[in-house]
């Protein structure tokens, strides 16, 4: 009962190598956070629930002066799903390192896949959400998405401005106790400033520009847009927000390499 | 081949710097069987750790051409929160093993019972190093990596595990950290003693035994 430990040949062989790892790992993973028989599964629904409640109640009360002829429960989802893609890809990738520190001894499993194991995960469970919630959305409340393609799109567009965000705060994470303790409250402290509670059309015209200089004001209007369609006036820069993806994943990959030297492993 | 050359090692790695490891050089051929000795806090399970590859010197080169098992000792390598069936199946799966076979040998080999379906966070000592040491088993690695592992389980076990092990020493290489004399005698054919940062190795394991005793 045992293989050889050959050395993987040539770059697809290594290739191979790491996609067996990242599996592993994601299956490693759904074990902790949702348990054998999958009864923690209920839970990422109930966070979700609330967040809606709170944003709906809060789009109920204040419509910055306008009427909008939408559910605010609709508007809360749409808003939601990104932002809390965000959230738990963040707070996750923070404390993967950490949670998974004795694994790396296995010398094919690095940082590096720890990490992208748990944000694929954490998006793998936003989109379960999101395809959930969206039935819910136009089964009960008539609101299917005007745009669906979009909808895809936006979603993708946060997934993977949270991975190379998430691959930066892993790197500092792995390192740092203090991060891996501020992400979480943190994250809360952004959700006002995220466009997840509020639209750029209740503004004030001179605030707009200002407020798209934040990635994922762009990707929530983007993902209301697709929603709602020609209901609301929508101002987003998606090449803008490309542009910040690129830029995190290279700096998130450079800084996960950097960090290598100082795991101390034990 | 396994090599160090001129390695050191800070720790800890921010902070402030103490040397740990000065310049160390080590040479292990295929098939040789080398002791290492030293205090506790030494730096032994950071040569380990070096020599696996896991974590990498400050300065200096670790020369490998051959594959080497992660540090085998303790839980490392193991995921505390999972069970030690669950783990089995992790290693089986990074490392390309056929998994359901893989998790039947390995619960027939460690033999502990219903624990095999618990976290392993509740094992003992003796079990989880009975279960790493299992593992290690799965993979037939050029060289092993045995870090203070071998001391804790009972004797029917090490009694099979040593079996087991001899029979691949014919074709791989042993690299152990331990304290007890007998058991550097029987696997190893050289031995080295870690001290202040330096490392002196020794043709004679008694020579490095009697050494280490007056440390």
């Amino acid at each position: 009962m045992s293989v050889t430990a050959g050395r993987p040949p040539g770059l697809a062989g290594l290739l191979s190598v790491q996609i067996r790892v990242i599996g592993a790992l994601i299956l490693r993973e759904l074990m902790t956070r949702f348990g054998r028989r999958g009864g923690g599964f209920i839970w990422i629904f109930i966070e979700p629930l609330l967040f809606i409640a709170m944003i709906g109640t809060f789009r109920y009360i204040w419509r910055g002066g306008v009427r909008h002829d939408f559910h605010p429960v609709v508007f809360a989802f749409a808003s939601l799903v990104p932002f809390m893609m965000f959230r738990h890809i963040l707070a996750r990738a923070a404390d993967a390192v950490n949670a998974n520190r004795s694994l790396l001894y296995h010398r094919q499993v690095t940082a590096l896949d720890v990490i992208l194991a748990r944000n694929v995960l954490e998006v793998g469970v936003t989109v379960t959400i999101a395809i959930v919630g969206l039935a819910l959305c136009g089964i009960y409340l008539g609101e299917w998405p005007d745009n669906p393609l979009l909808w895809g799109f936006a979603l993708l567009l946060s997934a993977l401005l949270a991975n190379g965000i998430g691959l930066l705060i892993g790197a500092i994470g792995s390192i740092s106790s203090f991060t891996r303790l501020m992400v979480r409250p943190l994250m809360l402290m952004m959700m006002p400033l995220s466009g997840a509670m509020w639209m750029l059309q209740d503004l004030p015209p001179d605030f707009r520009e200002g407020v798209l200089w934040i990635p994922m004001v762009s990707i929530h209007e983007a993902m209301r847009e697709a929603q709602f369609g020609h209901r609301i006036v929508s101002y987003y820069d998606l090449g803008y927000v490309l542009v910040w993806i690129i830029g995190t994943t290279l700096v998130g990959l450079a800084a996960v390499r950097a960090v290598r030297r100082f795991l101390n492993r034990d | 081949m396994l090599a160090l050359e001129n390695v050191w090692k800070s720790y800890p790695p921010h902070g402030r710097e103490r040397w740990v490891l000065r310049g160390l050089n080590l040479v292990v051929e295929r098939g040789a069987g080398v002791g290492i000795l030293g205090r506790n806090g030494a730096g032994k399970s950071m040569l380990v750790r070096l020599l696996s590859g896991v974590e990498l010197p400050t300065h200096g080169t670790v020369r490998r051409d051959m594959s080497v098992s992660w540090p085998l000792g303790g839980a490392q390598g193991t995921q505390g929160s999972l069970t030690g069936s669950d783990n089995v199946r992790f290693i089986a799966r990074i490392y390309g093993l056929p998994v359901e076979r893989t998790v039947s040998w390995v619960r027939d080999f460690v033999d502990i019972g219903p624990y095999f379906e618990m976290p392993i966070s509740t094992y003992s000592g003796g079990m989880r190093s009975r279960l790493v040491l299992t593992l290690s088993l799965l993979v037939d690695f050029d060289c092993y990596l045995i870090d203070e592992g071998l001391a804790t389980g009972d004797v029917n076990f090490s009694e099979r595990f040593g079996r087991e092990i001899q029979a691949r020493l014919s074709r791989s290489s042993l690299i152990m950290v331990l304290h007890s004399p007998e058991l550097v005698r029987r696997m190893c054919n050289r031995a080295a003693i870690l001290d202040k940062g330096e490392l002196t190795q020794y043709r004679n394991v008694d020579e490095a035994l009697a050494r280490y005793k007056r440390l």
